[in-house]
Order: C-alpha cells, then structure tokens, then sequence
C-alpha cells in the first residue's frame, strides 16, 4: 500500500516537472528571448528528452505564429560566429538534448505577431518516430 | 695614479653604472607599468594598448562616427548584424546587464559606452539599427557604415567577416555586394574590444560575456589603465 501511494506521489511529481510528453520524448523548459519590435528572426530554445530506446530524430518544426520554423546551429571558430541551418536533430537514446544561446536553436522567421515577455507560442514538432506534439514556449525577458 | 686609487675609482664608476641602470629601470617601469596579470581563458591583453586603426562609420542617428568619437572615456564594441536571432541578441542583453545599475557603479556607467557594430550594412538601415540597440538599452549606439569602409576596418583589425548561405554555409566572399541569396546569414567576429579612452584597443574577450567574468575584467583593464 505505502508503495503503491509512493509510486503514484513520484508519477504526478514527474507529470508536474515533464509539461509536454507525448510517448517517448518529453519537452522541457521552451523559451524564447523577448527581442526587439523590429527583430526579424527569433530563437526558440528548449530541452528535447528521448525516453525510449532508439534514436530520434527531430525532422520539422510549425508554428501557426510565424511563416518558417527551422533548426539552426551557431558555431564559432578562430573567435568567428557562424550559423548553420540542421536538416534534423539526432536525440540518442535514453539521452537529452539541450537547445541554448550559442549551440542550437529554432529559428523562427516571418512573425505574424508582436511576442512580448509573458505571451506564449504554441509550436509544433515532429519526430522520426511518428510522433508529433505541441508545446507552449514562453516568451521571457 | 696608485694601485689604491685606481680601484677606487673603477668601484666608484661601477657604482654610478649600476645606480644608474637601477634609476632607469626604476623609471622605465614607472612610464610602461607591467601588462595586468589577467589570465583567463579567451581575453588578449595588449600591452601597450593598440592603437586602432582609422575609421569612419556612421551611428544609429546617421551621424558620422570616426577614432575622435572613442575617446574621453572607456568603449565595449562588439561585431554581428540584427537578423542574427541567437549570439547578437544575447551579447546584447548581456551588454544591458553589464550597465545596469548596479552592476556597473553610475560614474562607472557613465564613463563607458556600449557600441554595437553591424557588419550587414544592406538589411541594417541606421533605423533598424537604432530600434534594436536601444530596446536593449537606450544609451547603446549602433554603428555601420559603407561597406567598403566596414571591410577595411575588420581587415585592419584582422577580425573578418562574411556572408553566406545557411543551407550550404558555402562562404560568399564578396561583402561589398548585397549576397543575391535573401536569408543570407553573416559569419562575424564573436569576441568583445575593449578600449580605452584614448581610443587604444586595451583588450579583446571571447564568449561567454556572463555578467560576472565580464564585469571582473572590465574592472580590472579599468584600474591598469
């Protein structure tokens, strides 16, 4: 009995700290930094869980929010910053993936509102597995 | 003139000799202090601090920005381009960290200026510019200028950029050309200059620029200079 009530306590704690699971990848922490008005391109970044045990891949990105969503890596060399467009994601198996300032992002262009801190963006993604899900990113200072 | 005296004479003018190459020394330092022991990971220190080559930009409010306008106070430049949605905008807000108050003390603010140096001259207009630094902090200047004088600045500073298509990265090597590509994307320095009020290039400091390493260094340049 004690058991049971634990099992079930640790699965709403996992519940509450995992906000977007749909199977086998859970997505933690979205966010995008609040840019200018006038910025023309915005990064989204967020942390991809892969609990199964195969590779996934990320494959594409939507947002109702803006026109084109595409995964970006900067990367710098010599002191130099270079950006690079990444057809996929690979998310080893039982790992995670952590998309932050200066490694990997989602480059959202062509956006069809003004985003400030405190607004959210529903933003969908979809994986080698079949599997496609919706995420809210919070927008943040 | 005796043996004795002799002797005398040369201790006398070893002496002087050596006094005077103490005295020298003494105020060879005095005039050239020594390099300010900082060794981080990523930061150059020039010692003596370079002096930059000249330059002729134009500022956010399209007035014209040379060497006269680095000087009477301390200057953090750093390089990029506005439709850059990843390193520029957190440079930026890590620049409006660093002079906020009270990171920065207000006189310390005050003697210091932020400059944001766009190298995409054909998508960043002075008013686009000016929208973006100043949402990040109103005092941050956006500089640009024609792309002939943007390229011989980066030259001389052997800090180069370029253009390039984001699908391939293939480099497109002519930067005095709008790229026919629409979403070009702009390979540039990542690193922050520092210079000192004499318009000399002090230091240079590679990412990351958290509030604290920046500030330390910031500080200690400060106080050797």
């Amino acid at each position: 009995m004690k058991n049971t009530i634990r099992i079930t306590l640790f699965s709403l704690l996992v519940l509450a700290i995992a906000p977007s699971r749909a199977g086998d990848i859970a997505i933690e922490d979205a966010w995008i930094p609040e840019a200018p008005p006038t910025a023309k391109v915005l990064a989204c970044y967020l942390t991809i869980e892969n609990h199964s045990k195969s590779t996934v891949m990320l494959e594409s990105v939507t947002s109702d929010d803006f026109g084109a969503v595409e995964i970006h890596a900067s990367e710098m060399h010599d002191g130099m910053m270079h950006m690079r467009k990444e057809d996929h994601l690979h998310i080893d198996a039982d790992s995670s993936l952590k998309l932050e300032p200066g490694g990997y992002h989602l480059m959202l262009m062509d956006k069809k509102r003004t985003l400030k801190a405190g607004d959210h963006v529903d933003i969908e993604l979809r994986f080698s597995n079949d599997e496609s899900m919706h995420i809210e990113a919070e927008v943040r200072k | 003139m005796p043996h004795r005296t002799r002797r005398r004479a040369l201790i006398a003018i070893l002496a002087i000799v050596v006094l005077e190459l103490i005295a020298g020394i003494w105020i060879f330092l005095a005039r050239n202090p020594p390099a300010p022991q900082i060794d981080l990971p990523g930061l150059t220190v020039f010692s003596p601090p370079e002096r930059l080559p000249k330059f002729d930009l134009v500022d956010h409010h399209g007035r014209p920005f040379a060497n006269d306008r680095l000087r009477g106070h301390w200057t953090l430049a750093a390089f990029g381009y506005t439709s850059c949605p990843d390193f520029c905008p957190t440079t930026l807000a890590e620049m409006a960290r660093l002079f906020k108050q009270p990171a920065l003390s207000p006189e310390v603010a005050q003697a210091a200026r932020f400059v944001f140096i766009s190298v995409d001259p054909f998508r960043d207009t002075t008013e686009q510019l000016a929208a973006y630094v100043t949402y990040f902090n109103p005092d941050f200047l956006g500089l640009t200028g024609e792309p002939d004088r943007l390229q011989r600045l980066n030259h001389e500073l052997d800090i180069p950029y370029g253009y390039a298509g984001p699908e391939t990265g293939e480099p497109i090597r002519d930067v005095l050309h709008k790229p026919v590509l629409d979403a070009y994307v702009v390979d540039h320095y990542s690193g922050l200059l520092f210079i000192d009020p004499q318009g000399r290039l002090v230091a240079t400091l590679l990412p990351p620029f958290d509030l604290a390493r920046t500030l330390r260094i910031y500080e200690q340049l400060r106080d050797h200079h």
